[in-house]
């Protein structure tokens, strides 16, 4: 049984539950804005439901499993005892407060502007302040994860950090730096707006600080999902890492490249110049390299696996696999996603070929499935790999648990491949309703009523997970031992000092952040044309 | 600093740093010198790479439309003057509106509207678009030609303090006001007029009078008033038929007033 067990508990079941609740909203959605749904649209209470979906699933969803695997991971990976518990339970208790207050703004309906906040509209100032209280709340998690592994460097001077705890701390500091830009955005240009100090607001500066924000918060949702990869994946396959500094690299190549490449969200806004556009088009095309060096260090090591549990020739390994576990599973139906995804992805990021797909549902599309596909599934993986630890009782059961990932892999490509061809068709995003009886769209009819249906298999899904991780709350005891990672095959060479340690890194990620938004940020302070008056989206009288 | 402690290390940081090089002389010199639009030298390539353009030369010069609408436009200047009104100067000035519009901004005849608890901004429009004949009506014109900004302002903060009407038990909206008639290009009338949001100048209509309202739809039908800043609510009035605005006039005119 884990340390900490009730700690990590807590985070994993406050993430799931506002997990499942959005899913509900999410397949509402789909069928409100679909042909099935042939009553009359409402459009207030549409985007009422998505700025909740939004929120919950973007800020509080994905930051509560990193929260909770941290923990998982320093208490198992690291000491036995997790330093300074106190802060941990009272950074829980921020993101809770800061969700509860942020969804009652949302459900009162004067918060309609979407989790990526959209200036120059202007909520109500709780919503604002239950995501800053929920961000603030995640700084207390990443100061102990940096905390924690400084004192066991200290008391293990000249010691290979493990791997696991390695990732976990360049997860906790990308998300520190990445999390200054929107809250840069909130408190000093939305905020003032929202409380009413202030009638106007640079849309321009706030879109360009949320950019800095939005495409690192990307992979600080997808780094739990590669932690996995690396560190559980292998050893739940029966094989070995391939190697454990290629998967150093990785990693700080994450932290690197996350930052210096947010503006390829704004390449439709005319207040960034094109150069930028184009160096940060350079560098997400970098974000290649730790992508391909992943998946062939993952297909190595589960190649290893194959092959010591009797797989033969070119491909009798991939059928020797364990698939009926279910992180080995997840791992496989991830990687169909990412790969999907990815390729899309490229698509989005280069600056011409962007601009047919810009704001259509093909991007919806291509972030539901590299993040509510390929990385919440390993969510998903992390957690049965976890219960057992957490709860001192067995998984009940493998079998369901294999259903429940079958379920959401299905229904999430049902979901995003349609997405993906009415966006090619030009079906413009975040609408609340479509005319099904103009010629000029009924074609696209069909696929989003196909996609709907996709959104309940979803929801199946979901109620499934909840179900199994209940029943694995009781029953029969059974002590599931230390929870362990995967050993690597270079595990006796000894790792470089500059990757046992993650300062130059993040020195690089800062100096990288500085050069690629240094001018695009200092620029709205000589050029003040993107100054606008806010738009309240409170409902008036 | 080097993390294969081999010369494979050194080269990667050396590929690294040349494809930043490159990626700046391609994105700051090469590209935008190529740009059909491109003028000047290399300085000027940059400065246009970086979002900075010349804001002089012939091309870039406007003039105003011969027909303009309205002189107002929602930038920060006029709302903050819209907004500085004080309603004591106000309800002084207001006396002389008292007759047609109601001691209490409630107007007693059905032709003229209803102004107590519009926001400060509809009434500093409709004042000011009098004032430059924008908008044209003989009394109105004439009792906002003397009136100065500030003044305009003070009456504006003056009918906005005023307690407004409160809406009636609704009946369902029509299609029109909640979600308009995209295959005519008609925007929800409740995204500006409410009960959904609201926009700079556009008046909340909930409790306006009923013939008002359709005296307005057919004003702006026929062109006759044209002082919608975009046009806007010119295309939506051409587009609607007769009972339409008969009935839109009805939905928002329908709430009861206490007089």
């Amino acid at each position: 049984m884990l340390a900490s067990r009730r700690l990590v508990l807590a985070h994993f079941w406050l993430a799931f539950a506002t997990f499942a609740g959005s899913v509900v909203l999410g397949a509402w959605q789909m069928w409100a804005r679909s042909p099935l749904h042939t009553g009359p649209a409402d459009a207030e209470l549409y985007y009422r439901s998505v700025t909740a979906h939004g929120t919950a699933l973007a800020y509080v969803f994905p930051t509560l499993i990193a929260m909770g695997f941290g923990y998982a991971v320093c208490v198992s990976a690291l000491d036995r005892n997790l330093r300074g518990e106190g802060f941990a339970w009272a950074g829980f208790v921020l993101v809770l407060v800061g969700a509860v207050m942020s969804m009652l703004a949302v459900g009162a309906g004067n918060s309609s502007v979407l989790y990526t906040f959209y200036p120059p509209l202007t909520a109500s100032p709780f919503y604002y302040l239950g995501i800053v209280l929920a961000v603030v709340g995640s700084w207390f998690w990443a100061g102990l994860m940096v905390y924690n592994l400084f004192k066991w460097k200290q008391e293990h001077p000249g010691e290979r950090v493990p791997l696991s705890a390695f990732a976990t701390v360049a997860t906790a500091l990308l998300w520190v730096w990445t999390s200054v830009g929107a809250a840069v955005e909130l408190l000093f240009l939305i905020l003032p707006v929202a409380i009413g100090w202030s009638t106007s607001i640079d849309a321009g500066l706030s879109r360009t600080l949320f950019s800095w924000t939005l495409h690192a918060i990307v992979y600080f949702w997808l780094l739990p999902a590669y932690i996995a990869f690396y560190t559980l994946v292998p050893r739940a396959a029966g094989g070995r890492l391939y190697s454990d500094r290629m998967a150093r690299v990785v990693f700080v190549l994450f932290l690197v490249l996350a930052m210096p490449i947010g503006i390829h969200h704004l390449f439709a806004d005319p207040h960034i110049g094109a150069g930028f556009k184009f160096l940060h088009t350079v560098f997400t095309a970098g974000v290649v390299i730790p992508t391909l060096l992943t998946v062939f260090t993952l297909t190595a090591s589960l190649e290893i696996a194959g092959r010591l549990r009797g797989g033969r020739g070119l491909l009798g390994w991939v059928a020797a696999l364990p698939w009926d576990r279910p992180i080995v599973l997840a791992t496989g139906l991830s990687l169909v996603m990412l790969g999907l995804g990815g390729a899309g992805g490229i698509i989005n990021m280069s600056y011409t070929l962007d601009s047919t797909v810009h704001n259509t549902q093909w991007i919806t599309g291509h972030f539901h499935l590299i993040f509510a596909g390929s990385v919440v599934i390993m969510y998903f993986a992390i957690a049965y790999e976890l219960w057992p630890h957490l709860t001192g009782h067995p998984l009940r059961s493998a079998k369901l648990a294999c259903l429940q990932l079958w379920l959401w892999f299905i229904g999430m490509l049902v979901v995003t491949i349609p997405w993906h061809l009415v966006g090619l068709m030009g079906q413009p995003r975040r609408m609340a309703y479509y005319d099904w009886s103009d010629p000029a769209i009924a074609a696209q009819g069909p696929l989003v009523s196909a996609s709907a249906v996709g959104g309940f298999v979803l929801l199946l899904s979901a109620v499934l997970l909840i179900v199994i991780l209940l029943r694995s709350q009781g029953g029969e005891k059974a002590d599931a031992g230390a929870l362990t990672y995967a050993r690597a095959l270079d595990d006796a060479s000894p790792v470089p000092r500059t990757l046992n340690g993650l300062g130059v890194w993040f020195g690089l990620m800062v100096a990288l952040t500085i050069i690629n938004y240094g001018y695009p940020i200092a620029q709205s302070f000589f050029l003040q044309h993107n100054t606008v008056p806010r738009q309240s989206v409170t409902i008036s009288p | 600093m080097n993390p294969f402690g081999d010369r494979l290390g050194a080269m990667g940081w050396l590929v690294a740093a040349l494809v930043v090089v490159a990626a700046f002389v391609i994105g700051f010199m090469w590209l935008p010198s190529l740009q059909a639009s491109a003028q000047g030298g290399l300085w000027d390539a940059i400065c246009r790479a970086a979002g900075i353009y010349r804001t002089s030369g012939p091309a870039l010069k406007t003039t105003l439309p011969a027909q303009v609408p309205t002189t107002v436009a929602w930038d920060v200047g006029t709302l903050r003057m819209a907004a500085s009104g004080d309603a004591q100067r106000g309800a002084t000035l207001a006396a002389g509106c008292a007759g047609c519009h109601g001691a209490k901004g409630i107007s007693p005849t059905d032709a003229f509207p209803n102004l107590a608890g519009l926001p400060a901004d509809v009434v500093y429009k409709q004042l000011d678009d009098y004032r430059t004949g924008k908008r044209q009506n003989p009394i109105m014109q004439s009792m906002a030609a003397a009136l100065s900004d500030q003044q305009i302002a003070d009456l504006a903060a003056h009918f906005a303090a005023l307690p407004a009407g409160q809406p009636g038990a609704d009946a369902m909206a029509p299609a029109l006001v909640r979600a308009g008639s995209p295959m005519r290009s008609i925007a929800p009338c409740a995204a500006c007029h409410g009960p959904l949001g609201r926009k700079e100048g556009a008046p909340p209509l909930h409790g306006q009078k009923r013939a008002y309202l359709k005296a307005q739809l057919d004003a702006f039908a026929e062109g006759t008033r044209h002082n919608d800043i975009n046009k806007q609510m010119r295309e939506v009035a051409r587009a609607l038929s007769l009972s339409e605005r008969d009935a839109l006039a009805g939905w928002y005119g329908e709430a009861q007033h206490p007089n």
